[in-house]
């Protein structure tokens, strides 16, 4: 039974890395307004549904569907935030959560328009292929996860640590008001951080189209996995998000097998409740506070 | 010199909600000035830094800068006119280094190598703690670097909230130091401060407001060493 392990902590870490960077996303969202924006996963799912369209539809190769989607997921997220985020973001924090899961669903109900409530499989840009070494096997799907996500959190520990964006991300999670005084465009930058949260987890949707069929109602899915990852790794870290998302993909597969399939499902509720019982500020994370 | 007045406020009119803090404010402050507002709690002085800093849109009246209207700019544009305010919370970034707070003082304009010598120069603490985490340093400390990061811009003007505020007596002196120093510099201050020892040593000229309006003013020179009418005019 043990000699399944290499094999269940490939899969883990693969599907993991998917997590890691849905939560990733929802964590730069996070560092720049600390808003938790609980219709991501409808918006992650988005990405996916894009592609489908711009190749279904639209007839179009499967890079320039992509890149299109991914430029449409920036432009929504920024217009999201600046058209009904930041309007209410000195507001009750209920209603930027309530507000962030209305335009969840209006989004799932767009999709619904379309394709009901079927099912639909993105079409794949390359064959599947296996790779054997050391006793495991891995999918050409979860190399392609794992050098994408390898890749984007290259880009975005550059970008965060490096550049002047990055310096001005961080000194707006640390005070607005902060950030404004130093004459910051306080709106435009969150504008801008929505953008890229929300194009950085359409990327994470068109990976699960990979191994996903399409569904409508799987933004929930979505958003549980890219949640707890985030608690475990701590709100606002962005190396936590990570590690979190990796856990949790290892620990799926693990209890998976070793325990009961029905582990599968609910190892990321498990997560958020020891997490928030245990230690609320998760493993890395700095303030145990949030505004949903 | 109220014609070439560097900041010129007039018929201001601004609050929270229907509630009008300021009613029908006017001042102005001259160049390398230092004006001093005082007034008890709730008389309006830190909504009127709140108000020339874009923080709140006024209702009614100007604000000039330099003979150019700035009122009901946002935040971030009145600070690229040259309008930096150090607010009574000191709004620094908490998790970051003493030098980063500095540096992030002039990331939209001002030249950080200028900024950098100026600030130590103030404040020759900063120098030496220039790597340690500002949400670990006492208040007086957090305060110099509130006041180097406002410089840092080279601004046109610089409102100082309650800069002594909760400050141990120590600190108390060593800001008054530093604030003289910036006035033999030519620094141009729109003050509101609670010590009005403090206040009245380092202005020009000082303003009473009262629910919102202005109801005494005049130079501090000619006041030397009675306070009483000032005290009177605050509180009774």
């Amino acid at each position: 039974m043990l000699s399944l392990l290499p094999q269940l902590l490939v899969s883990g870490i693969a599907i993991g890395m998917l997590y890691a960077l849905i939560a990733l996303s929802m964590t730069i969202l996070y560092r720049a307004t600390t808003v938790v924006n609980f219709g991501h996963g409808d918006l992650v799912m988005a990405g996916a549904y894009m592609v489908l369209i711009f190749m279904v539809n639209v007839t179009l190769p499967f890079l320039p569907a992509l890149l299109l989607s991914l430029a449409a997921l920036f432009g929504f997220g920024y217009l999201l935030h600046r058209a009904f985020i930041w309007p209410i973001i000195n507001g009750p924090h209920l209603g930027l959560a309530m507000m962030a899961i209305a335009i969840g669903y209006a989004v799932r109900g767009l999709v619904r328009l379309e394709y009901g409530s079927e099912m639909a499989k993105m079409p794949r840009p390359f064959e599947e292929q296996f790779f054997f070494a050391f006793n495991t096997v891995m999918t050409l799907d979860e190399i392609t996860f794992c050098v994408v996500v390898v890749v984007m959190l290259v880009v975005s520990y550059l970008v965060f640590s490096r550049t002047r964006f990055g310096r001005i991300v961080q000194a707006m999670f640390q005070t607005q008001r902060g950030a404004s005084l130093v004459g910051i465009n306080v709106r435009l930058f969150n504008n801008l951080i929505w953008g890229v949260g929300c194009a950085l987890g359409a990327l994470g949707g068109v990976m699960l189209g990979l191994i996903l069929v399409l569904d409508p109602d799987a933004g929930v899915w979505t958003l549980l996995r890219g949640f707890a990852a985030m608690t475990l790794g701590g709100f606002g870290s962005l190396h936590g998000a990570v590690i979190g998302g990796l856990i949790i993909g290892v620990l799926e597969k693990v209890l998976g097998t070793y325990v009961s399939t029905a582990f599968i499902d609910i190892t990321c509720y498990l997560v958020i409740i020891v997490v928030l019982l245990v230690r609320p500020r998760g493993l890395f994370g700095q303030h145990a506070t949030l505004r949903i | 010199m109220d014609a070439d007045a560097r900041l010129k406020v007039s018929g201001l009119v601004a609050g929270y909600g229907g509630n009008d803090v300021l009613r029908g404010v006017g001042l102005h402050v001259g160049e390398a000035e230092i004006v001093s507002l005082l007034g008890a709690n709730g008389s309006g002085k830190s909504t009127i830094l709140n108000t020339i800093s874009g923080f709140l849109r006024p209702k009614e009246g100007r604000i000039d800068l330099d003979g150019r209207s700035i009122g009901g700019l946002s935040p971030h544009r009145t600070f690229r006119r040259g309008v930096v305010q150090v607010s009574q919370a000191r709004d620094l970034f908490g998790d970051l280094a003493v030098e980063e707070n500095l540096k992030l003082g002039c990331i939209i304009q001002g030249d950080e190598r200028l900024g950098l010598d100026q600030a130590f120069e103030y404040f020759p603490r900063l120098a030496d703690r220039r790597g340690q985490i500002v949400s670990t340093m006492s208040g007086g400390e957090q305060q110099m670097v509130a006041i180097g990061r406002a410089l840092m811009s080279q601004p046109r003007i610089l409102l100082l909230d309650e800069p002594s505020g909760g400050l141990s007596p120590r600190f108390v002196e060593e800001i008054a130091n530093i604030m003289h120093r910036m006035k033999a510099d030519g620094v141009t201050m729109l003050l509101v401060e609670q010590n009005m020892r403090l206040a009245l040593e380092i202005s020009d000229r000082y303003l009473i407001l009262r629910d919102g309006q202005v109801v005494d003013a005049g130079s501090t020179a000619d006041i030397e060493g009675s306070h009483d009418d000032i005290v009177r005019a605050i509180y009774l």
